[in-house]
This record gives structure tokens, C-alpha cells and sequence, in this order.
């Protein structure tokens, strides 16, 4: 393999959607690599359980579900590199990508690079990044056994990761910024965690900063019904939505929405001919694993039918 | 000669990743699975001053220097086990 080979398909993001992609296009012999410079499994991998996909009668931990994805792509010879993709420039019949192991030819590009969760921009945030401020419950919870923590957010993962927390902590205040948006399902488990005093819920909380006192989180100060509040925790875990990973895009020619979405026809086909967009990263995307698998597989056939189209 | 120590815990993708790293470069490492030795949970805190994983450690045998690194940073571990 050198810089001048023309691969058939590479995919930008080793999350559920790409690899569901990938196991489709390696199974119709379609040479398939897939770019991750993250966790492979997206942030499926650091979900702590996954309910709501369907064939797992018990839920499934999120990374055994990456791991499943990851080893069934490989299975029929998908290859991971490690890697980010910089840039990508379209030359017609080829798609040009400068990733960190150089450039890369493709016929066909599957963009699928998910989204981050989003942060507060709150002073202290970046600050204290990693040392009392968290993304991710399943890699850091167990820092904070019986002391108290802030998980910032009123959605399904806010309320998810949270309940997990409840394993570690003392107790959880949830500082959610107008109302608890989780499906019924949570909402319940939440309620019975707010009856056994595990967890308090905060609405209508908005969060200003972040305070440390010799570099140790110590509270959270909060505007809660509009008068300034300061609640006394030892770290924050926030999970207030997603940011779409799409920043690599510009200058390429895809055309994004108003969010940072990439826009896409109904065959999932970007704006650029040859390039195709699946899962999180999508716009319109619903952002659930089941979806994004699904779109990950029409993205195949797609991107299947358009490379067997004669090239003018 | 650079010895690499991976403080790690189960069910963390960023631990699996750097250990995958790890081996797609051939770099040998010695893991310490925090969840079969939580009071090694301690000693990755002192060492990285973070409440996150995984924490890794790099250690010269001949200069002993110590480097660590926190989290899946591919290119900063590059700087710090390859060179």
C-alpha cells in the first residue's frame, strides 16, 4: 500500500455506526478502513449500560457492545487504524484525506465521527479537567466513593449516569437546567433514588462556575430559581448534550446545518458526491445507538450502489 | 530502555484504547487493574494528581526519569514511549 492506492471505502469514526457500516461493506467484499482518533465504540463505549438496544433482553455494558461491534467488523476484514482524519479534499473520483498517518486515496468516503459530550464553558470547567470535573462515569466514578458529587444535566444520559454514580457516592445533587427530559423508564429509577435520599434534584439550576480551593473542587455555584446558590460537592460530572464532531470538515465542501450537523439526502448522501454521513453526526440524526447501527448498514448499500456506478 | 506502567480499570474504553495502542506498537507494558487492586487507586492519584483513567507511567531505567501521561492521548504518548 502506498499513497497512490485508491481504497474503496474509508470511514471517518469507529463508532456503532461506522463498524455496522463496515460489517456490511466487508461483507460484500468492499475494502473497508475505518479512521478512529477516540475510544473505538464512540461514546457507546463509555456507557455504562445500554438498555435500550435491541437482541440484549438484560441491556448490555456499553464497551462490551463496542467490543462486539469492533471484533464482528473485524471478522470480516474491516481495518482499524488509530488515527484522526485532518482533512478531506474531493477530486472527483477519489476523496484525498490527510489523517495523522499521512494522506489516504478513497472512492468512497462514510463520514461517521459521532458526537462529544458538550461542555458547561463555565469558569473552573477546563481548569479542573480531569480533577473534579468529569465526561465520563464509568472511567472516573470510582474516584469519588462516599463523597458527594454534581452531575449537571436533565437528559438521558445526565439521569443515567448519575443513577450509576449512586454506587459510589454519599450522595448526587442533579442540577438540571428547566426539567427532567429522560424517558419514563429513568425518570422512574430516578424518583426511587430521590426517595432513598441518594440523589436531589435541582430544576430550574443553571451552573456559573466551578470553585476549588487549593485545586480541590469544593462547590459549585449555581443560580437556582434565579438567587445564587452554592452547592458543596467534591467533583461534577456534566452531560448537558452532544457537539457534533465536524470541525475536520471545513473547506471540504460538505455542507453542515445551523447545529453542525451534516446534511444529507435520503440515500444519506453529504452534499459532496462520493461522501455519505451516518449516525450522530447527521443531521436529523435521533441519537440512539439502534439508529445510528441502522443508518450505519444503509450507508453500505449505498455507498455499494454508488461505487458500482459507471464514473463519467 | 523505558518501562511502561498502564494503572487501569475495567469497563473504561480510554484504558482499552491505550492498551491497544500499546500493543499495535509493540511497546511492552505492565498493567494494574484498579478494580483487582483498589489500593493501587491511590498510589495512580498520587502519581498523576487527576481523578481520572487510565494513568500511565513512563519510566527510563537509565536516566530514571519519570513521565506521566492521563487519559488516551495517542500523540503524547508517542512523544513519550517511542522517542
Amino acid at each position: 500500500m502506498n499513497e497512490d492506492t485508491i481504497h474503496d471505502v474509508i470511514m471517518v469514526g469507529a463508532g456503532p455506526s461506522a463498524l455496522a457500516a463496515a460489517v456490511y461493506t466487508t461483507r460484500e467484499d468492499i475494502e473497508t478502513i475505518l479512521f478512529e482518533k477516540g475510544a473505538i465504540g464512540g461514546l457507546a463505549a463509555i456507557t455504562d449500560q445500554v438498555d435500550n438496544y435491541p437482541g440484549f433482553a438484560e441491556g448490555v455494558a456499553g464497551l462490551k457492545l463496542a467490543e462486539q461491534l469492533e471484533k464482528q467488523a473485524e471478522r470480516f476484514g474491516a481495518k482499524i487504524e488509530l488515527g484522526s482524519v485532518d482533512k478531506i479534499e474531493d477530486h472527483g473520483e477519489y476523496k484525498l484525506l490527510h489523517t495523522s498517518d499521512g494522506p489516504f486515496k478513497a472512492k468512497a468516503v462514510l463520514i461517521a465521527t459521532g458526537s462529544d459530550y458538550k461542555k458547561m464553558n463555565v469558569p473552573g470547567e477546563e481548569e479542573y479537567y480531569g480533577r473534579g470535573v468529569h465526561y465520563c462515569a464509568t472511567c472516573d466514578g470510582a474516584f469519588y466513593r462516599d463523597k458527594r458529587l454534581a452531575v449537571v444535566g436533565g437528559g438521558n444520559s445526565a439521569v443515567q449516569e448519575a443513577i450509576f454514580l449512586t454506587r459510589f457516592t454519599s450522595h448526587i445533587d442533579l442540577l438540571v437546567r428547566s426539567t427532567i427530559r429522560a424517558s419514563d423508564v429513568l425518570k422512574k429509577e430516578l424518583q426511587r433514588m430521590v426517595d432513598e435520599g441518594k440523589i436531589t434534584v435541582h430544576l430550574a439550576t443553571t451552573v456559573d462556575e466551578i470553585v476549588a480551593v487549593d485545586k480541590k473542587v469544593t462547590h459549585v455555584a449555581v443560580h437556582q430559581d434565579g438567587q445564587p446558590v452554592n452547592v458543596e460537592v467534591d467533583g461534577v460530572f456534566v452531560f448537558i448534550g452532544l457537539s457534533p464532531n465536524t470541525a475536520f470538515l471545513e473547506g471540504s465542501g460538505v455542507e453542515l446545518d445551523e447545529l453542525g450537523l451534516i446534511k444529507t439526502d435520503i440515500e444519506l448522501h453529504t452534499s459532496v458526491r462520493g461522501i455519505f454521513a451516518s449516525g450522530d453526526v447527521r443531521s436529523g440524526a435521533t441519537m440512539q445507538i439502534a439508529s445510528a447501527v441502522g443508518e450505519g448498514a444503509t450507508a453500505a448499500l449505498k455507498i455499494r450502489e454508488y461505487l458500482e456506478q459507471p464514473k463519467e | 530502555m523505558k518501562q511502561v506502567t498502564v494503572y487501569s480499570k475495567n469497563a473504561c474504553a480510554s484504558c482499552v484504547m491505550v492498551k491497544k495502542w500499546l500493543t499495535i506498537k509493540k511497546i511492552e507494558y505492565t498493567e494494574v487493574n484498579t478494580d483487582m487492586h483498589p489500593e493501587a487507586l491511590e498510589d495512580a492519584v498520587k502519581l498523576s494528581g487527576a481523578a481520572t483513567m487510565p494513568v500511565i507511567v513512563v519510566e527510563d531505567s537509565e536516566t530514571l526519569a519519570k513521565h506521566i501521561s492521563v487519559g488516551y492521548k495517542p500523540a503524547q504518548l508517542a512523544s513519550l514511549v517511542v522517542a
